[in-house]
């Protein structure tokens, strides 16, 4: 008897958390709509007949000093424009975004609107996970604006069996992505006018430079972000181009065939260019273990002969080059005669959360967001004269913490912003400028919407990605030699499941293709 | 003379293989502290370097600077560690000592049911949960009441300590009128000080040094603590690899300096629990080795 007791009380001990998570549960499904209503319930008597609703946004970061001045401003303007929205943000640290959004969309916590970085996890996986709700209806009716400002080969990348599932943040043009930027200061001292047309003169054009400079920090060829990068720039000398490569890991070529990129014939030309680099010490010999921040460094001061991509902040460089001119840095393309094409659209989006009680809010708010500069500058900029001030028609000049480092408020473009309203800093370079022009030109490649779910094949994912980091990246990036090391980095790829994750792409790919008719 | 001179040998050889490991041991300290007081421009040149060319305390100047930042946090660090292990030490004690008892019943069903926490855990999002019913965000409490929600293995610690006291204590105080909380605070307590100091250090460092409850539970910056300052510094250079390449880049890393001078002011007070506590530990170790 006794001993049933005790088995009892052990059993029911054992169970008593585990029935306090389901109440808990119960209770926190039970008040999800609440906190919206309540919050709203201040408001009501200022703004007209309609009730006002909050939104609540969900974003990666740090909150700005100024935010919540700027919220109220902003708060009052859209109930003065007949919005009926009230904004308010919610950051979330960079080191916990991921966990704490995905407990927020798991445990139902009232919030509307979000952030997706496609890049890092894909909209196609929340999505196909249920977390984010078709807005099409919602668009149709209250995103007049939005229609406008965002072109529609942008809408294509958050549309999935025609059901619309973000609002894509269209801040800049994609098809700047192929170009690299060359430091013509530096090209001049050397002799060189012509601007590099092939990786060949590239790579001469870059030893003559380094023999002509002086001192301990050479301009070494910065690679950002390893291999996601360095490949646009170079891809464009070869016979396949267009293809993409994605997640570093998946070629995906034109003829709609999705190969394993260490394996293909283009990684391995790739891998001779940067091996040519490195053996004639034109890329830097840590590179490695070279820190990002490092890197940054180097890329802010403009101390390098070419950089893939466009160039950082000009006064940082003017530190570097007191008499640097605007023709002094140009935006260059590898085989210019060949079209300019957009490889990856609507990489950062805003979602609007499945359990969001007012998706119309997000629409309405993204609708008033875009309607005029005056609102854009509101909530990008904040106030003038207190967070940051004009300069002539699309200059901007931040207003400072007292640490002259951080500033009082600003919100990151590349989250929300639109390249039609986009303010820059006054001394921005034409190389700069050139991102936040429409390139009437370009076309679009046809997998630049396709974005991976790797839900699916997870766990070969991360260890794909861990060779990658470990076998790969070495061979990529010229330090070791492609004939004598891809052999065994292939077989511990196909160990690590490659083939598995290639033909789960292939899958989603066709996919993709059928539901857009190619 | 002879004899001296044998034993001092390997005395020697051990007292320059102690030095030499405090030495290693404080190296990336001082280290740290060298880049915190370093020029920054001979930083960038150079590199990290024990012996720098030039030095400058440009970095606290700065850090100081924004003082209301790094002193709130302090405050809000300072009182965490003090209520949280306070209330730790006590919780846990009273359980040990509940289940140090022999004569509470089913006192292997409890010390089961406590033992299972060390095994399994519930997971992130039962956890996430219960702190929001509990309305654990945004405020001290959030900060506290999680790690609070007990460490089994403390626990076990401090029960084994109390098991290996003599229970004709608790009989004869029992004889002479006194209660379970009389038994358990004047004469348990003071005995289990080595065991109690022990725990108190687990516990002040774990609070001292914890910046999950505050990523999770708390969005108020005003209560941030110091660590979480720091692991913000480091996630926010993680964030300038993750931005898209050509985005105006608003955020300026603090420079290398910057970056140590704060580690340095987070050290702060709690390296000063060490030495305190320390003679508590060599007492614990002597304890019971002579038996009378």
């Amino acid at each position: 008897m006794k001993r049933l007791l005790l088995l009892l009380s052990t059993v029911v001990l054992l169970l008593a958390p585990l029935s306090a998570c389901s109440r808990s549960d119960k209770s926190a499904n039970g008040a999800s709509g609440s906190p919206s209503a309540t919050g709203s319930g201040p408001q009501e008597t200022g703004a007209s007949s309609e009730e006002v609703v909050t939104l609540k946004y969900v974003l990666p970061g740090t909150q700005p000093k100024e935010w919540p001045a700027v919220q109220e401003a902003v708060n009052r303007k859209l109930l003065e424009d007949g919005v009926n929205v009230r904004i308010e943000k919610e950051y979330i640290d960079w080191g916990a975004w991921e966990q704490k959004l995905n407990l927020k969309l798991s445990t139902n916590e009232p919030f509307d609107m979000f952030h997706v970085m496609n890049d890092w996890i894909s909209l196609a996986n929340y999505i196909g996970r249920g977390a984010v709700r078709d807005i099409s209806a919602e668009i149709e009716k209250y995103g007049e604006n939005l229609k406008k400002v965002i072109p529609e080969s942008v809408w294509s990348g958050v549309t999935k069996d025609g059901k619309i599932y973000a609002v894509p943040a269209y801040w800049y043009e994609p098809a700047v992505d192929g170009s690299y930027t060359a430091n013509r200061i530096l090209l001049r001292q050397a002799g060189i006018t012509e601007m590099p047309k092939t990786q060949a003169e590239m790579l001469d054009a870059m030893e003559k430079v380094m023999a002509t400079v002086q001192g301990a920090s050479k301009p070494y060829l910065p690679i950002r972000g390893g291999l996601r990068d360095a490949s646009d720039v170079l891809h464009r000398e070869y016979d396949s181009y267009p293809f993409v490569v994605k997640d570093k890991i998946a070629f995906i070529g034109n003829d709609g065939i999705v190969r394993n990129w260490a394996e293909t014939e283009e990684f391995k030309k790739d891998a001779a260019f940067f091996r040519e680099a490195y053996k004639r010490k034109l890329s830097n010999p840590d590179i490695l273990v070279y820190k990002q921040e490092q890197l940054e460094k180097q890329i802010n001061s403009g101390n390098y002969v070419f950089l893939f991509g466009t160039p950082n902040n000009p006064d940082e460089m003017r530190k570097t080059y007191p008499d640097m001119k605007d023709e002094d840095f140009t935006l260059q393309r590898l085989h210019p005669e060949k079209p300019k094409y957009r490889m990856l659209n609507a990489k950062n989006v805003n979602a609007v959360a499945a359990h969001s009680e007012h998706p119309e809010a997000a629409v309405k708010f993204l609708n008033w967001l875009y309607a005029n500069q005056e609102n854009y500058d509101l909530f990008m900029y904040g106030i003038e004269g207190k967070t940051y001030n004009k300069v002539g028609d699309r200059g901007v000049e931040f207003i400072k913490d007292s640490d002259n480092i951080t500033l009082l408020y600003a919100q990151d473009e590349w989250m929300i912003g639109n390249l039609n309203y986009i303010r820059y800093s006054p001394n921005l370079l034409s190389a700069q400028k050139a991102l936040y022009v429409a390139d009437p030109d370009a076309e679009t490649f046809y997998a630049a919407d396709f974005f991976f779910d790797p839900s699916e094949v997870k766990a070969e994912m991360a260890n794909v990605q861990a060779v990658y980091t470990s076998d790969i990246m070495p061979i990529y990036d010229g330090v070791v030699d492609y004939d004598e090391k891809i052999d065994a980095a292939l077989q511990k790829l196909r160990a690590a499941g490659i083939d598995k994750v290639i033909a789960e792409y292939q899958r989603q790919l066709d996919a993709y293709k059928a539901s857009k008719g190619l | 003379m002879h004899t001296v001179r044998k034993t001092d040998l390997p005395a020697v050889f051990i007292y320059c293989g102690l030095a030499l490991f405090a030495a290693l041991c404080l190296l990336p300290m001082v280290l740290t502290f060298i880049v915190s007081i370093t020029d920054e421009s001979v930083l960038i040149r150079n590199g990290y370097s024990l012996f720098p060319e030039r030095f400058s305390l440009e970095a606290y100047r700065t850090l100081f600077n924004n003082a209301d930042i790094i002193g709130r946090s302090y405050v809000v660090s300072i009182t965490v560690t003090v209520i949280g292990t306070l209330a730790a030490v006590t919780i846990t004690t009273m359980a040990a000592y509940t289940l140090a008892n022999p004569n509470v019943k089913y006192r292997g069903a409890l010390n089961l049911y406590f033992f299972i926490t060390m095994l399994f855990s519930g997971g992130l999002v039962p956890w996430y949960i219960i702190c929001k019913q509990l309305g654990l965000t945004d405020n001290l409490l959030a900060l506290i009441v999680p790690s609070l929600m007990f460490n089994a293995f403390n626990m076990f610690l401090v029960r084994n300590f109390m098991e290996s006291l003599p229970g004709a204590l608790r009989e004869s105080a029992y004889i002479d009128g006194a209660n379970d909380l009389i038994v358990a605070f004047r004469i348990y307590f003071p005995l289990c000080v080595p065991v109690l100091a022990t725990i108190t250090l687990f516990y002040a460092l774990a609070y001292w040094n914890d910046w999950f409850n505050a990523i999770m539970l708390v969005d108020n910056q005003k209560l941030y603590p110091l660590q979480y300052v720091l692991f913000k510094i480091r996630s926010n250079i993680e964030m300038l690899s993750l931005i898209p390449n050509g985005a105006p880049n608003r955020y300026t890393p603090p420079a290398e300096s910057a970056k140590m001078a704060t580690v340095i002011v987070t050290i702060g007070p709690i390296v000063f629990l060490y030495p305190y506590l320390q003679r508590f530990f060599i007492q614990g170790l002597v304890i019971g080795s002579v038996k009378g």
